[in-house]
């Protein structure tokens, strides 16, 4: 049997599952407020065009629009002008968007502190545990995506805000220059911390991270149901020609756990 | 579940994930690239156009953003590569919308069926019932949950809107097809062309069968599909991904293949 056959014959037993990484987009999806003097991205908004009407007797369909990087979402080298001169979205081939994935677990640390920062030690001692996956992402798990329907909880605006947590700098130069990662992913609505703005470099995951070529994924749901490693992930953004990035259907196949 | 089958289940993923890094398995990419020219399906002046896919710079390492590029998007659902979930037909309306499927099914074996001769002789020939049992006795009864995509190398027109919808001259299922497809237990059905349905499809009655009854039976369309012909007639792990899109009818999305053999000119036939 060729392995893609093993592999679906495996979901349709339940040896095998499929889990879904991605929020539903619409017009509550929480979008990132930028300091000046960026340019603040339009949210999700959707028209009907047709609705078994006299537009269109038959179907149901909508326009939308909104941002590449809204929603669960895929960062190209070309986001950041340390990748200027890198991907963009339309010219990476999909093999380099699937990968084994692995999950780093934070979330008591951040229930504590949402503040908290990945440290390149704890990157480190993770590495020694249990590897790293050569042309695969690490996944940073913190419970953040429990808050995804609630904006201000979600974006860290209720306090002093913005508080979410994310990595150090040297954190993200590790990831980026050390590691034969391929991506980075976080359940928060960016790569970097909420307070990242005054980092040195500023968001320096988005510095490093694409600056090496590297991809990122923001706004992930569902990590908590990952195992530590023997995940495959399938990110799926659209193939925007020239696009920075794109809301991302995001697919892990993982064993099962549960009963099949 | 068993240990064993935990460690059946994470042998095979390792399995793929080497497979994919040696080649031995390879990922195709089924999806066209999204831009302005992406041609849209043209209706009857007295319904709503289906709006093209526009890309607005929000900025580009310049005053608007010194550190980023980044774009505002603004599309139909139903434009490029893309995905039909049953709500889009008013037979489905009870059914679901894109963003209420479950992952399972939108992972899932695909079976090819291969029209391209008989469309380069005649763009406008349908997929008959007749097409699917003959393909059927060919490679086994389709399997429940499995998708059937139609290749007829349409794609190839893809870069012009004009060739594309050809004056509504594109292949796609007649009558017969449409209801044999909806009674079977498929997933769901994809195509080369601009949707699911011939490109005369609006003139028959119900007018644009394949919507009707397919998405009328809870199942998906999936059309302007790329590359088909790098798919071999069984055997592939289809991935369809469109958005998550909360009460969507549909979605722009990417489609991946996993197959498992290479289909280059060195290659034995078979």
């Amino acid at each position: 049997m060729l392995i893609p056959e093993a592999i679906a014959s495996a979901l349709a037993e339940g040896a095998l599952e499929a889990v879904d990484l991605s929020h539903v987009l619409s017009e509550r999806t929480p979008m990132i407020d930028l300091p000046e003097p960026f340019a603040q991205a339009p949210g999700w908004s959707m028209t009907t065009l047709s609705a078994y009407d006299e537009a269109g007797p038959w179907f149901y369909w909508n326009s939308f629009s909104g941002s590449e990087h809204m929603g669960t979402h895929f960062d190209a080298p070309v986001h950041w002008v340390t990748g200027r001169n890198g991907e963009e979205l339309s010219t990476i081939p999909p093999n380099k968007l699937i990968g084994n994935a692995v999950v780093i677990d934070r979330t008591a640390e951040v229930a504590a502190d949402p503040d908290y920062l990945l440290t390149t030690e704890d990157v480190q001692e993770f590495e020694q545990s249990h590897g790293l996956p050569t042309d695969g992402w690490l996944l940073f798990r913190t419970g953040w995506s429990a808050r995804h329907d609630d904006r201000a909880a979600f974006l860290g605006t209720s306090g002093t805000g913005p508080h979410w947590p994310g990595v150090t700098s040297d954190c993200a130069r590790y990831i980026a220059e050390e590691t034969s990662l391929r991506g980075y992913g976080s359940e928060q609505v960016g790569t970097d911390a909420g307070l990242a703005y005054d980092f040195d470099p500023p968001y320096p995951m988005h510095h490093f991270l694409l600056g090496s070529g590297k991809y990122g994924l923001a706004s992930l749901a569902n990590l908590h149901r990952l195992p530590i490693t023997g995940t495959l992930l399938i990110p799926a953004p659209l193939r925007i020609e020239g696009g920075s990035g794109s809301p991302c259907r995001t697919i892990a196949l993982i064993a099962s756990s549960n009963g099949g | 579940m068993t240990e064993q089958s935990i460690r059946t289940g994470n042998d095979l993923l390792s399995g793929l994930a080497a497979a994919l890094v040696e080649g031995i398995v390879q990922v195709v990419d089924l999806t066209h690239p999204l831009t302005e020219t992406t041609p849209v399906i043209e209706l009857p002046s007295q319904f709503a156009p289906n709006p093209h896919f526009k890309l607005t710079e929000l900025s580009r390492y310049d005053e608007r953003g010194p550190v980023s590029y980044k774009n505002a998007i603004e599309t139909g659902e139903h434009v490029g590569t893309h995905f039909d979930a049953p709500v889009h037909w008013v037979t489905g309306r009870a059914g679901l919308s894109v963003d209420e499927i479950a992952m399972e099914q939108l992972v899932a074996p695909a079976y090819v069926i291969d029209k391209t001769a008989e469309a380069e002789e005649d763009p406008g020939c349908w997929l008959t019932a007749e097409d699917v049992r003959l393909f059927e006795e060919e490679h086994g009864a389709l399997a429940p949950g499995s998708w059937l995509l139609l290749r007829t190398g349409w794609a190839n027109r893809h870069d012009s809107q004009e060739l594309f919808l050809n004056e509504s001259i594109w292949p796609g299922p007649d009558m017969e097809c449409a209801r044999y497809l909806a009674a079977s237990g498929i997933v769901g059905f994809g195509t080369e062309a601009v949707g699911i349905d011939h490109g005369a499809g609006g003139r028959l009655d119900p007018p644009f069968p394949a919507h009707y009854y397919l998405l009328g039976a809870g199942k998906f369309g999936l059309a302007s599909l790329a590359n088909l012909d790098l798919l071999p007639a069984t055997g592939a792990l289809l991935v369809a991904a469109p958005l998550r899109i909360a009460g969507g009818s549909g979605s722009s999305m990417r489609a991946f293949a996993f197959t498992g053999v290479t289909f280059d000119t060195d290659a034995d036939d078979g």
